[in-house]
């Protein structure tokens, strides 16, 4: 995965934690320095590795911690270099969701070796789709869900995230979402 | 193709359509345009909807014809948009279709409000791409000023380091200096006096000049320790009234010289037995106490111990607050330099100290004060006098269970027999080290360097070779190599002023049995040889009380293999014989690192593990060992791990045998 994932992951857990922690983390890992460019593509497991000790270290279960770095990746992090770019993708959580294909499209053409997961959405009804995502990495989808969660805090409004299935692939993951958005006048009566 | 057709397929590629005719009125809006330009009316003329900035030309003198290869930014006239595209021509002279897309650059510059999507840009429109790749051109920039300021954090960091360093050699330069001199000066004096009191006089001098500067080098060694976060602490049973005495005994001479009143006191309420670490407390009060006799010319120096109230309330169970205070007389120190005395090598001139034990003792103090989670709170006046003092949360315990260290030379042989190799490439050293290995009764040869000591050792043999680390041409650690690789494999023990643990590892890495610090210590020395050599002649047997249990015990063996039937013997009996050599050389590791709690639990361990094969002469001297490391009774543990590496090996020789001799393989 590229650097910008390994700096929001330090950038998270210093903000939480502190850089004391950090450190303990990179010396649990074994990794010499934490310089990571952003433009530079590391090797997943580098990626995941800091991913499970950061969990170890901070007391959490990996899918909890996911969660929560997805939710920061989404809300803190993207915002504060492609804040732009974000606002283009939609007006709303939904809208959001059917751009995130083009967005990563975009993406593409600057990042190389980008191997962005692709998403489908299917209308359930005005305020719910079901969301299909596919990955050729294992073991993300709560970091997903963590984006999902965000996209509530990023417009402003309430859904139920629910995560239906997550089924394992030959090369990869695919897990179903169903999202619902929660009326906030009849939700808070 | 019709018109219409034509126009159809390029708003498929292009998001912002509209035609313009022959005489600029534009029609034929595309929704997309429509929903951002609500303003725009079919009819209207393209220069009262917009204001053309490219082409420049167009402005003037509008003939579309001749811009169809050129871009054009169109601004709306009431800003609500501004497009960026190309006019192409559908039919004719008359009818054009601009195709194009937000002018995202303008847009975002000037409306930045207007929630333009994704999908109002075509896709290969590369607008988009270009934002994206900006925002990421300046996380890079980030990047590289975020390095940059590191980079000049660490080199910043490393010249002050080097500063430090440069300091520090200079102030260790002057301090071993003077003491050398003393040593240098009163001992060739020694040979030009005839007068005997005049010699024992020198010979003091120069004893106490070379205890001087043994104390300015472990100075310097703890200052490295502690600044490579090596230094940790350690947690002893130890009785107050005990460290007290210590602080005592290694300060009190200094009172009687400058005829100081030195007082201890104890309050009554403090208990009398804590679990902490002792060394560290000890080593701090005679810090101190020292500093407060040395700028004490009249008076006092009174060194308080106390219970202090906790201030806060997560305090453990069974620990109370200690309070140590060291208080003087003294000259005092002024306001200003309060903060500057903790700093290494600081002075009261301000320049760089020429007393090492205040250069660097209250650095050393405040560092081991800190280890223990507790600072050093310093108040003073002048002319009238300083309090030091420091609280520590120590465990409470009801007495000791170990005793302190007892390390008697007594219990220990004074003479060794053996020819033993003593390598080191300083004369002087070499000659000393020489006279001191005779006097324990040895034959000793020296060899001035390490190809020396290779040829030497092919030649005759020896039961032991003490080698010097650090030498010109071949260093001790590849003579010792190549020694190892002869047919004649002495022990050899390093002799070195290196013993960081990190150095230790790399010696046994390369094949030394031990270590032996210089300068050597007398009963360091024995320790040694005594692990190494049989006693001499005329030397005392040893204190310790001899086995007299079998080698092996063959009932507890047969009972064994009844037990558990014969494949599983065979199978156990491996498992048995590889973890009793892999517990026995982490066993002689930590004897040869002087770690002495890990000495005790592979002791421990080997102890039942050994006792359950029939080793009963071997578990029988592990007990021991346990016993005199947990009374810290080292003369006891030395005499107990003298020969355990061959009592060892009989012992699993013997469970070898008894295999081979009832036919388990």
């Amino acid at each position: 995965m590229y650097g910008l994932i390994h700096n929001a992951l330090k950038n998270m857990v210093v903000r939480d934690h502190g850089e004391p922690l950090w450190k303990l983390i990179l010396e649990q890992t074994d990794m010499e320095a934490d310089v990571f460019l952003s433009m530079r593509q590391y090797d997943d497991n580098t990626t995941l590795t800091l991913i499970a000790a950061s969990a170890q270290v901070t007391n959490m279960d990996v899918e909890a911690f996911l969660r929560s770095f997805g939710f920061y990746w989404l809300t803190v992090f993207a915002p504060t270099d492609y804040g732009a770019l974000l606002k283009l993708t939609g007006d709303d959580p939904f809208e959001f969701l059917r751009n995130l294909n083009s967005l990563h499209e975009r993406i593409s053409t600057s990042f190389l070796e980008f191997r962005p997961p692709a998403f489908s959405v299917k209308n359930v009804s005005d305020e719910c789709i079901e969301l299909q995502y596919n990955s050729t990495r294992k073991g993300l989808t709560s970091f997903v869900e963590g984006i999902l969660r965000g996209l509530q805090t990023m417009f402003n409004m309430t859904m139920v995230v629910e995560l239906i299935e997550t089924t394992e692939v030959q090369q990869g993951e695919q897990s179903r979402f169903r999202i619902t958005k929660v009326d906030q006048q009849r939700g808070g009566s | 193709m019709t018109d219409n057709n034509v126009a159809h397929s390029l708003d498929v590629l292009f998001t912002m359509c509209f035609t313009i005719d022959g005489d600029l009125q534009v029609s034929n809006l595309t929704s997309a345009l429509k929903n951002y330009f609500p303003e725009i009316k079919p009819g209207k003329s393209l220069l009262d909807l917009f204001e053309v900035q490219r082409p420049a030309l167009m402005r003037g003198n509008m003939t579309l014809k001749d811009h169809l290869s050129s871009l054009f930014l169109l601004v709306a006239k009431d800003h609500s948009i501004a497009l960026r595209g190309q006019v192409v021509q559908l039919a004719g002279d008359r009818v054009y279709r601009f195709v194009g897309a937000p002018w995202l650059a303008w847009m975002s510059e000037y409306k930045p409000q207007t929630s333009l999507k994704i999908n109002d840009f075509p896709i290969f429109d590369s607008q988009l791409d270009q934002r994206f790749h900006v925002a990421t051109q300046e996380i890079m920039v980030k990047d590289l000023q975020k390095l940059t300021i590191e980079l000049i954090q660490a080199r910043d960091a490393a010249d002050e380091a080097n500063r430090m360093k440069t300091d520090l050699f200079a102030v260790m330069s002057h301090e071993m200096r003077t003491p050398l001199h003393g040593v240098i000066s009163a001992l060739s004096l020694v040979g030009n006096s005839d007068n005997e009191a005049e010699r024992e006089q020198l010979v003091d001098v120069a004893q106490k000049s070379a205890l001087g500067l043994l104390n300015v080098i472990n100075y310097a060694l703890d200052y490295s320790k502690i600044e490579a976060g090596r230094m940790k602490v350690e947690y002893i049973e130890f009785g107050i009234m005990d460290l007290t005495r210590s602080v005592a005994d290694m300060t009190t001479g200094k009172a009687q010289e400058k005829d100081i009143e030195l007082i201890i006191n104890v309050s009554a309420d403090v208990p009398r037995y804590f679990n902490g670490d002792q060394d560290k407390l000890r080593q701090v009060l005679v810090n101190l106490t020292s500093n407060a006799l040395k700028f004490t010319d009249n008076g006092r120096v009174v060194v308080s111990i106390g219970i202090d109230e906790p201030v806060h309330l997560d305090l453990n169970a069974g620990h109370t607050l200690i309070k140590f205070s060291v208080s003087d007389t003294g000259c005092g120190i002024p306001d200003k330099d309060l903060q500057n005395i903790f700093e290494p090598f600081w002075s009261k001139t301000g320049a760089a100290n020429t007393d090492l034990g205040t250069g660097l003792g209250l650095k050393i103090s405040k560092q081991l004060v800190t280890l223990m989670d507790a600072d050093i709170l310093v108040t003073s006046q002048l002319d009238v006098g300083s309090v030091f003092s420091f609280t520590v949360a120590l465990e409470i315990v009801s007495r000791p269970t170990v005793k302190t260290l007892q390390f008697d030379s007594k219990a220990l042989p004074n003479t060794f027999s053996g020819r033993v190799m003593i390598v080191d490439d300083n004369q002087t050293n070499l000659m000393l080290t020489e006279l001191i290995l005779k006097n324990f009764g040895l034959d000793v040869k020296a060899a001035g360097s390490g190809q020396e000591a290779i040829d030497l050792a092919s030649s005759i043999p020896f039961q032991l070779i003490l080698m010097d680390i650090t030498m010109p041409g071949m260093n001790g650690i590849e003579a010792a190599r190549q020694i190892n690789q002869q047919m004649f494999k002495p022990p050899i023990v390093a002799l070195t002023a290196h013993v960081q643990p990190e150095m230790i590892d790399d010696y046994l890495a390369n094949g030394f049995k031990g270590y032996l610090r210089k300068p050597i210590e007398n009963l360091e020395l024995i320790r040694e040889l005594n692990l190494w050599l049989p006693a001499g002649k005329n030397t005392q047997p040893l204190a310790i009380e001899p086995s007299k249990l079998p080698v092996i015990n063959y009932k507890t063996l047969d009972r064994l293999k009844d037990q558990i039937g014969e494949i599983n013997f065979v199978r156990v009996r491996r498992l048995y014989l590889d973890e009793t050599k892999r517990r026995l050389s982490s066993l002689l590791a930590a004897w040869v690192r002087r770690d002495h709690d890990s000495l005790a639990l592979e002791a421990h361990t080997l102890a039942s593990s050994v006792s359950s094969f029939g080793c009963d002469d071997l578990a029988w001297r592990m007990k021991k060992i346990d016993k005199a490391i947990r009374v810290m009774d080292m003369s006891d543990v030395i005499s107990y791990m003298k020969d355990i590496e061959k009592h060892a090996k009989e012992s699993l020789s013997g469970v070898e045998a008894y295999v081979l001799k009832s036919g388990s393989t």
